[in-house]
């Protein structure tokens, strides 16, 4: 949102005393596009993986075809005997039984995850998680996948870096985020007077326009967005708080969990037996409460021990703060000990709710969908901006008859390797999905290797392609790429796009329908730039000295 | 079905106040040539304001506080962009969608009451 | 903006360890004064943290003269922890 005047940069030349040239507001101009270059495409990949992630789960059930449709609405107390006894099979001894009901859109299916369990007695693992079929009780096997699951834990986790690496790198790169919308905030002059500018075909201006456009459009979005996610992970990039009030060790942390975190009314193991009470009532009580199919999850704490405790936990499609009201049992005797209610101090209010708008998991079809475009905006806010800042110093260097900068080239590379890059990276995480042999060894492992390296291999074509034509070249293999998924799909698996209309499965229909629309925009924008050169090159001074880029000093880079 | 219909009603109503405001703007009534006399009646900025006030009431009481402010800043990102979207390449189509929606709001919202 | 080299160093390190610093600093002190229970203190002190960190990191760039940021942001900083920590528990 930088509001320097055409031709004037805002390195803008220092004074003779070496004090900064010009006040305030260009101090804000200066951080505001150095804090978005710095780490301006790791804000892009987590952006667009993030925004990805609302739509995690449908995702995951196009990468897994084998899967049927939802399971919801099967009878809660059914398919709890079911998950129990699958539990009993596969993890008798754990310390923990947790029983997934099919209860809407996040969990499509029954399923199961157990901790400590014990091997001796018969545990297929010491922990571990099913997804079980809720009409037969058996384990569903479907092609082993990293899913949407993967695609969205991405966007914090950057998959092959250390938890704390990724930390440390997206900590900063939010942090960036947030200061670059303050400062952007501070140097937009006419925020209202511009509000609905756009003018096309004018270069540095016309990306200046979308750049300011994109950011302020959507600037709720961004700005809750950006804080939530540091909130989210503010135990991780902020751990002395907390350790200056409790100790640094990990049971002082733990200490902290429970006492601002946990439900009341749990207990330590006892050690000695106690048959673990039927949950019919105990469903019963809460379906009176909550409603039928309102039972998110049951958490069974020390099962078959003397200090059972059982937890039910609510759905959360009621209202935009994470988690719901929680009801904790007696696992031995069945008497209702505590109802806890969402929010158990205003400080865990205040966090949960910026933790659920983050996650948007109340969100509905057309709002998850508004909260799906939201993200695209903020990811073409940050591409916006990355191409400004080129296309503006490749103005100036036109002007100059000066060769571009390394500096510039590499931004110019890494922008088109990145924008368009990326994308194609994901659309070949699902080719990969559906052409790697589904018995082969590691194939979920591979699926994410071929993403990257597709990335990688994109990476490559951009620093070995003029730039111009590299924009069109990979706006045109992700055309392809997105455009002929739905034909993969149709060819590869019994549920093509016309299938799924008639089986009414709208996720199928919405992934198939969403890459298609994807690939028709990016050939459209292929075409563009194809005939519109000088919007990606050199803004327009191609046009006004009748110049072509080949002729363009660096213009074969 | 209810879900869409709310939320095609509140998004009609939100569209419908940004054109208006969109259009109230001198700098871009000349966008739209000799279309310009309907922007010219002072009311139009003020009926922006009331269209979207309209709005963000009618989420808020559909779906309450929290789902209803969120629903409207999303639906406004999505108006908005297509109104800048209209303005810049179909000034004129700008013109007759606000008109058409200024015009369906209430419509669609006595629907919405009635079913 | 004619900054460069040294200067320029010493101001990114300011506003990324000195702003850390600070913020954490002020998370710890109204952890420690805040009447409810140390956890939600703590928490409360999490949440504005950031906030702290984003405008330290502004103010620095606003400053832009390196001793000036470096004391700005760390006596503060050392004032806020030791009182964070000396009052805890007292005003709960």
């Amino acid at each position: 949102m930088t509001r320097t005047p055409v031709g004037k940069g805002l390195g803008g030349s220092p004074k003779a005393d070496g004090s900064p040239a010009g006040g305030f507001r260009q101090a804000m101009s200066w951080l505001h596009t150095w804090v978005g270059l710095t780490l301006g495409w790791v804000l892009f990949f987590i952006f667009l993986t993030g925004t990805v992630g609302y739509f995690d789960t449908e995702i995951d059930r196009w990468m897994q075809p084998e899967l049927p449709q939802a399971q919801t609405g099967l009878n809660s107390t059914d398919t709890a005997q079911v998950l129990l006894e699958r539990l009993r099979v596969e993890a008798p001894g754990a310390d923990r039984w947790f029983l997934t009901l099919p209860a809407g859109r996040h969990q499509p299916y029954p399923g199961i995850f157990w901790q400590g369990a014990s091997t001796k007695a018969g545990a297929s693992a010491t922990s571990g998680e099913l997804q079980v079929n809720g009409n037969t009780g058996e384990p569903f096997s479907a092609r082993d996948t990293g899913g949407g699951q993967l695609l969205y834990q991405m966007h914090w986790r950057l998959h092959y870096l250390s938890r704390t690496q990724a930390d440390i790198i997206v900590g900063f790169a939010t942090m960036f985020m947030l200061v670059a919308l303050i400062t952007g905030i501070i140097i937009h002059k006419k925020i209202f007077r511009d509000f609905f500018t756009f003018r096309p075909g004018k270069g540095q201006r016309s990306w200046l326009d979308a750049h300011n456009v994109l950011s302020v459009v959507a600037l709720p979005f961004h700005l809750m967005i950006t804080y939530s996610g540091l909130i989210f992970m503010g135990f991780s990039y902020m751990p002395l708080i907390v350790a200056a009030h409790y100790g640094v060790d990990d049971e002082a942390r733990q200490q902290f969990i429970s006492e601002v975190f946990d439900p009341p009314g749990l207990m330590g193991s006892a050690g000695e037996s106690a048959p673990l009470i039927p949950l019919d009532d105990l469903i019963a009580v809460a379906e009176e409460r909550w409603g039928e199919h309102r039972i998110r999850s049951i958490d069974i704490r020390h099962p078959g021990d003397g200090n059972a405790r059982i937890i039910f936990y609510e759905n959360i499609e009621r209202r935009v703060a994470s988690g719901g009201e929680r009801l904790i049992f007696d696992g031995v005797s069945g008497e209702l000990l505590h109802q806890v209610p969402p929010a158990t101090s205003a400080a865990k209010g205040a966090r949960d709710l910026f933790v659920g708008l983050h996650e948007g998991l109340f969100a509905p079809p057309v709002l998850r969908w508004l909260f799906f475009f939201s993200g695209l905006l903020g990811s073409g806010m940050i591409a916006t901006g990355l191409v400004l800042w080129a296309v503006k110093r490749r103005q100036r260097m036109e002007k100059k008859h000066s060769l571009p900068h390394l500096g510039l080239r590499l931004v110019e590379k890494l922008n088109v390797g990145t924008v368009v890059g990326l994308p194609i990276g994901i659309a070949a995480y699902f080719w990969a999905n559906r052409l790697l042999p589904v018995a082969s060894v590691g194939r979920a492992d591979w699926e994410v290797h071929l993403m990257f390296l597709a990335w990688l291999m994109v990476l490559i074509h951009a620093a070995c392609r003029p730039n111009h034509r590299a924009w069109v070249e990979q706006l045109a293999i992700a055309g392809l790429a997105f455009g002929l998924l739905p034909l993969l799909n149709l060819l590869t698996t019994d549920r093509g796009l016309w299938h799924s209309l008639v089986a009414n499965d709208w996720v199928f229909v919405g992934f198939d329908l969403t890459v298609l629309i994807v690939g028709l925009m990016s050939g459209w924008a292929a075409w563009q730039v194809w005939q519109k050169r000088p919007l990606i090159d050199a803004g327009g001074i191609a046009i006004k000295q009748g110049r072509s880029a080949q002729e363009f000093p660096g213009g074969q880079l | 079905m209810e879900s869409m219909l709310s939320g095609l009603t509140e998004w009609v109503w939100g569209f419908g106040g940004m054109g208006s405001l969109c259009l109230s703007m001198k700098s871009h009534a000349r966008q739209i040539g000799n279309l310009n006399h309907w922007t010219e009646w002072p009311g139009l900025k003020w009926l922006g304001w009331s269209l979207l006030a309209f709005s963000i009431a009618m989420m808020v009481g559909v779906r309450g506080w929290g789902p209803g402010l969120v629903s409207f800043f999303g639906m406004l990102s999505a108006a908005t962009l297509l109104v800048i979207a209209l303005i810049t390449y179909r000034p004129r189509w700008l013109v007759l969608a606000s008109l058409a929606c200024v015009a369906a709001g209430p419509i669609l919202t006595g629907f919405y009451v009635l079913f | 903006m004619g900054l460069t080299g040294g200067r320029l160093a010493s101001l990114v390190a300011a506003a990324l360890v000195g702003g850390y610093a600070l913020a954490t600093a002020v998370g710890i002190f109204l952890g420690g004064i805040l009447p409810m229970p140390r956890g939600e203190a703590a928490l409360v002190g999490n949440l504005l943290s950031f906030a702290v960190y984003a405008g330290a990191v502004i103010w620095t760039f606003v400053v832009r003269r390196p001793v000036k940021v470096w004391l700005g942001l760390m006596i503060p900083a050392c004032a806020l922890v030791t009182g964070g920590l000396l009052l805890t528990g007292q005003a709960g």
